[in-house]
């Protein structure tokens, strides 16, 4: 045998050189899984790994954390039998042990006191914090009533706080994720479908011969499995259609890029449409078994002409026929992807609506490479009392919005504002893992809402900007020192994660489920709470599941078989929609019912003034929102965010590279800190781009304190869905300052 | 327009933006060890043609340096290692490719070597200082190994003829291997440090020689050797802008950028040109300071060697 | 090893990674993303690479070493071994694609390709996380191995050829 240079794994002179010489000689013919196990075994002799999922994105991948001899947190790699990851973490989940390693954590509980008449916390015990909470609740309870207690959340420690609050007789619950992220989709989709888009998407990509997407940036959002999908989509040699204003990641894989001016996707939509319909390559078949009001959508969009597109777009209307084509022949493989933060101009969920039509004009919801019909595992619920019923919550605050389904975050805001003819006073807040300073819009009107708030919890790992506005700052352990809900969330088939604490939590952190319950118990809710240590919950469920708490512990994640039927359309399948017509409604009567427009409607929206750039916005794939920038291996990435801006306003404003500038918007309002300016040809010559999350302003965050400028604070204006309180935050535009603002003025 | 950055924050420290790991102890090194080439050298010439009565300066005087030089040499490159501990290393080895490996060969004989030369005229050159420590009084075994210095001073110089020339052009030589720096990559480099180092230990012989034959012999050798690195410094410049785009852009920080000043105004002028019209202003028959003249080509020697080892760090290959 | 471009999305996955598996301190890393743009809005082009130490066959790194320190295995794969490194950064001004750093503790870092992991019959940490699977990593001599497959039939390229180094990382453009 000759050695050459370049056999890298069969010779080696250290350790296990025969034993992996022999297992690559197996493995050319073929494997052998003793030897893998054994190799496999001899591997984890070193480290121990415990079953997570992640928690710093909304994913929820599961994985493996490695701990070390020392019981130290060294890596945590992904569960290969997840269909969430495929054992393949992203950045920010590989970089999760920072989350764990940062010294900046909240350490200790905090109460809000006065010292020589400035207000600073100072560290209390878990004893005193709680019972102080528990005593402010039940005062609220009894002057106003418990469904003045509002829960604002995000993610796992959510869950339990949510059940604290229904318990307690409260149903004052919102999510930015809804009103601030996706609700649009899911009330167009709603209407459409008749179900929600969900998460996560049940986009088939992998098998997709077209995937168009518009407002979605697959590569720099980092949903996982999605862009793993997208990557086997590549591979196929699926075409790949990219409608952005900018050269997203996304669009350079693309074989056509549409540059849309901003905030004219609707007429693009509309014109597809047209060229769908009049051209006949719409996919006729599904139509007429599945679709209702298709004459009323024919007949709609026929003035939605591509040159017509063209004046509104700048796209050019052979392009426009041209993706309508590859679309069509690609149908009903293709994808028309619904996006996920779609709040930009106000009439979002129509056009979500628009999306959820052209998908089902080209036949793909139900069919090989579009969508599948998603099943999820129900987890049984531990059993409790069933949950006062209180006499308002979240749906009368937001009942000016007929199609919203979730609490509208900005509602409950304008709620806890007082004013004369509020209906729905709301006096307390408890936000749990959002940082609501950085994620709603509109800041003064939050600002002045935790103003008039009598009493504020916030639960969190980080020193994030809201706890510094808190009574009372709860610290949690993050996801790798506690105990969660069981992950079942929707896919192609069911799966089950288990969340283990790999170490025990650090400083004087607890988990959300703890506080939960301390609080439960202080309000004499101890019956919701029957257990004494969530496992002994999440024990019980998994027995009710079939499985149970030692086997979950080996394995991490369990695929079960799907009960709801075959993932996609059979041929001819008679298949109902749940819609009231039990069709896809291109017409929906809902909505002409209620006043709205039955089928999308372009409108155009306000555009920026000379000197003004449209702001906006979009993220990087190192981090998740503002939640990560002050994570140590996270920040060792991407430490700040920069301006991008087009060359050719550059050279009018005189900009270079790496220079400081400030951002006036336009009413008026500044940028904290100073942002550098990037220079480049991928984003055009009306807008600005950033990406969101930085310009952290709590000192206590010391990796990301002053480090770029933060997008949210320069949403003061926005655009609300009428149909579902959508908040459309892509209507701002900003001036670029070369000269500091402050220079004058003391900070 | 072309944009090329790095989207992952890679900023290590000492290599972004620019490499920062050699600094003045290296500048300083290649100065003292070309320094105590060029005099080693012109001793051992001067040594073996018989010229030492003649010129007592270049063969006797100057041997003092030479050890002191290299003395502080090795300890500047020892501060600059960052894994001291490890030093021995570099004699256990002989790497015939690794210029690094050649200069530490070369520089743990010269070393001794030039101690040895200085110690075998110590009684010649100090006398008055050795009647004040009586060391031969003392260590009796030091007559002995005094005679047996001087009657093998002339392998000694034997020796160090050819070690001097590797010790002087090793220097260039090191620098020039590294393709990877722009401003570094070109064969002149060896010869070019060479001939600047012989022309600061003719300087040096200059500045401690006591007759004005030798001062004068040494000015005209120096001028000889200015003009030589003069057309080698033309000669690398022509050949950066000949060479490929980096070395262009390496060229610019000579030629249009931070070190036109040091390297035009201080190397060239005032190192090279200026010292050479002194030289040439006495040779025609003035009276010139040749101690000015000296002075000057050691200075240039020192700042040519700082400018080549900053300047050549801030080019790179890529990015 | 072997890294699609056409695939690649420049999340750095592959840095963090390598960080935790071997260790890199942070503020240094062994591998990087190089974001190119070229063009004019709108027709433009963007490459994403991720880039470390190339393990060349024509190593300058190797050559230059004055203590054997940096050094080839029969493999291919270029090691430093700590304890015979003098900290002289000769390496680090010999390199090319400016692939070395100097560790904390004294002595020259760079990519391994994991070698610890390969020993173990594992891939490079690296190429095990990246979500978009475009790394790719094997034997070069065998015919049939992927990466073999992958340069037999896509167009690819290395990194600054002018250097004359013969590097084992290959782009498919």
């Amino acid at each position: 045998m000759t050695t050459s240079r370049r056999k890298f794994i069969k010779i080696s002179a250290l350790g296990f050189g025969g034993l992996a010489a022999s297992t690559s000689a197996l493995s050319m013919f073929g494997g052998n899984s003793y030897l893998d196990e054994l190799v496999k075994q001899s591997v984890s002799k070193k480290f121990n790994r415990t079953a997570t999922y992640c928690e710093v994105c909304f994913w929820k991948c599961a994985g493996w954390a490695h701990t070390n001899e020392d019981g130290e947190i060294k890596k945590i790699i992904g569960n290969e039998n997840d269909p969430h990851c495929y054992g393949r973490l992203c950045p920010r989940g590989t970089g999760g042990v920072g989350m764990y390693n940062d010294e900046d954590r909240l350490k200790t509980p905090l109460i809000r006191t006065t010292v020589n008449g400035e207000e600073t916390f100072r560290k209390a015990s878990w004893e005193e914090a709680l019972d102080l909470i528990a005593t402010k609740f039940k005062g609220i309870k009894e002057t106003h009533g418990a469904e003045s207690i509002a829960l604002f959340k995000h993610g796992s420690p959510g869950s339990h706080l949510e059940h604290l609050f229904k318990a307690f007789g409260s149903d004052t619950i919102a999510e930015p994720a809804y009103a601030q992220c996706r609700g649009p989709r899911e009330t167009g989709f709603g209407l459409t479908f008749g179900s929600w888009v969900g998460s996560p998407e049940p986009t088939d990509i992998r098998d997709t011969k077209c995937l168009v997407l518009i407002g979605s940036h697959i590569g720099e959002n980092m949903h996982n499995s999605q862009v793993q999908e997208m990557s086997d989509a590549i591979d196929n040699g699926a075409t790949i259609i990219t409608v952005d204003p900018r050269l997203s990641t996304a669009a350079s894989k693309s074989e056509h890029w549409l540059a849309i001016k901003p905030a004219t996707d609707l007429a693009l939509l509309l014109s597809w449409m047209n060229v769908l319909i009049e051209e006949g390559i719409y996919n006729k078949k599904y139509v007429e078994q599945y679709a209702s009001g298709f004459d009323a959508l024919k007949e709609h969009v026929k003035q939605f002409t591509p040159e017509w597109a063209y004046g509104i777009t700048t796209i050019k209307p052979e392009e426009i026929r041209k993706t309508a084509r590859i679309m069509a022949a690609a149908a009903p493989s293709v994808i028309i992807h619904p996006g996920r933060h779609v709040t930009w101009y106000g009439d979002d969920a129509q056009r979500g609506r628009a999306v959820a039509m052209l998908n089902g004009l080209l036949g793909s919801w139900g069919n090989r490479g579009g969508f599948y019909f998603k099943e999820s595992l129900k987890v049984p619920k531990f059993p409790h009392p069933e949950y006062p019923e209180p006499k308002w919550g979240w749906r009368e605050i937001g009942e000016k919005y007929p199609y919203a389904e979730m609490g509208i975050t900005t509602e409950l805001v304008q709620a806890t504002i007082p004013s004369e003819d509020n209906e729905y006073p709301i006096k307390a807040w408890l936000v749990a893992g959002t940082n609501l300073v950085s994620t709603l819009p509109q800041r003064e009107k939050t600002l002045k809402a935790i103003d008039a708030v009598e009493f504020m919890v916030v639960v969190d790992t980080m020193p994030m900007e809201i706890t510094g506005y808190a009574d009372v700052v709860l610290p949690e352990c993050t996801y790798l020192e506690r105990y969660d809900e069981i992950r079942s969330a929707t896919n192609r088939t069911p799966s089950i994660a288990v969340r283990i604490p790999v170490v025990k939590p650090k400083y004087d952190s607890k988990p959300a489920w703890w506080i939960s319950k301390e609080i439960g118990e202080r309000l004499g809710l101890q019956d919701y709470f029957n257990y004494n240590d969530f496992e002994e919950v999440i024990e019980w469920q998994l027995k009710e599941l079939g499985t149970s708490l030692e086997e979950m512990k080996k394995i991490g994640v369990k695929v079960f078989d799907r009960k709801s039927g075959p993932l996609f359309l059979r041929e001819g399948e008679n298949y109902i929609f749940p819609t009231p017509s039990g069709k896809i409604e291109f017409y929906s009567h809902q909505l002409a019912e209620k006043g709205f427009d039955p089928m999308p409607v372009y409108t155009a929206h306000p555009e920026p003034e000379q000197g003004f750039y449209r702001l906006n916005y979009g993220r990087s794939p190192m981090h998740t929102f503002s939640r990560t920038i002050n994570n140590p291996n996270l920040s060792d990435l991407k430490d700040e965010n920069m301006l991008w801006v087009n060359p050719k306003v550059a050279r009018i404003l005189g900009l270079k590279k790496d220079q400081e500038v400030w951002l006036k918007n336009q009413d008026d309002i500044l940028s904290t800190f100073s942002i550098k300016v990037r220079v480049t040809e991928r984003v055009r010559w009306d807008s600005v781009y950033m990406y969101h999350g930085f310009g952290h302003n709590n000192k206590k965050l010391t990796r990301a304190f002053g480090k770029g400028a933060s997008d949210s604070e320069l949403i003061s204006k926005v655009a609300i869905d009428p149909l579902m309180g959508g908040t459309g935050l892509r209507g701002n535009f900003v001036s670029i300052l070369t000269e500091n603002p402050y220079k004058n003025t003391e900070i | 327009m072309q944009e090329e950055l790095f989207t992952s924050g890679r900023n290590i420290p000492k290599i972004d933006p620019n490499l920062e790991i050699w600094h003045w102890p290296i500048s300083l090194y290649l100065f003292l060890g070309g320094l105590a080439a060029g005099i080693l050298f012109f001793a051992a010439l001067f040594y073996l043609m018989g010229k030492e009565k003649e010129y007592p300066g270049a063969v006797r005087y100057t041997a003092i340096i030479p050890p002191i030089a290299l003395s502080m040499g090795l300890l500047a490159l020892v501060y600059d290692l960052t894994h001291k501990l490890y030093t021995w290393q570099l004699y256990t080895t002989f790497r015939i490719e690794s210029p690094m490996s050649w200069g530490a060969w070369v520089l743990l004989i010269v070393t001794p070597l030039s101690f040895l030369w200085f110690f075998s005229f110590y009684s010649e050159n100090y006398p008055k200082t050795e009647e004040k420590l009586k060391l031969f009084k003392k260590f009796k075994f030091l007559t002995t190994f005094e005679q047996f210095l001087k009657d093998n001073r002339k392998y000694i110089a034997y020796a160090l003829i050819p070690l001097t020339l590797v010790l002087g052009v090793y220097t260039g030589i090191l620098l020039s291997a590294f393709n990877a720096r722009p401003l570094w990559n070109n064969a002149i480099l060896g010869p070019l440090f060479l001939t600047s180092g012989l022309s600061t230990g003719a300087a040096a012989i200059i500045l401690l020689s006591r007759s004005t034959k030798e001062k004068h012999l040494f000015g005209k050798i120096d001028l000889a050797l200015i003009i030589v690195e003069l057309a080698l410094i033309a000669h690398m410049i022509m050949g950066y802008y000949a060479g490929s785009q980096v070395q262009l852009e390496a060229m610019q920080l000579l030629v249009g950028g931070d070190f036109t000043l040091m390297f035009f105004g201080f190397v060239v002028i005032l190192g090279l040109i200026i010292p050479a019209a002194l030289e040439f202003i006495e040779l025609i028959g003035y009276k010139v300071p040749v101690i000015v003249a000296a002075m000057l080509v050691l200075l240039g020697g020192l700042i040519f060697r700082f400018v080549m080892v900053e300047a050549g760090q801030l080019t790179r290959f890529l990015y | 090893m072997v890294i699609d471009t056409l695939k690649c999305v420049g999340c750095s996955d592959c840095v963090v990674a390598c960080q935790t598996e071997n260790d890199v301190p942070i503020g240094y890393c062994r591998d990087w993303i190089v974001e190119t743009v070229s063009g004019t809005y709108p027709n433009l082009d963007l490459e994403l690479k991720s880039e470390r130490c190339n393990h060349c066959d024509n190593a300058p790194c190797v050559r230059c070493c004055p203590t054997g320190a940096s050094h080839s295995l029969p493999s291919g794969i270029v090691l430093v071994t700590a304890d015979e490194c003098i900290g002289c950064g000769a390496c680090i001004e010999s390199c090319p694609y400016d692939a070395r750093y100097q560790h904390p503790d004294g002595y020259v870092d760079k990519c391994t390709f994991c070698h610890h992991r390969l020993e173990k019959g594992q891939l490079p940490a690296c190429v095990s996380v990246c979500p978009t699977k475009c790394m790719y990593f094997g034997d070069l001599d065998n015919p049939n191995s992927e990466v073999s497959q992958l340069l037999k039939n896509r167009k690819y390229k290395t990194l600054a050829p002018e250097a004359g180094t013969n590097p084992h990382v290959f782009y498919l453009i």
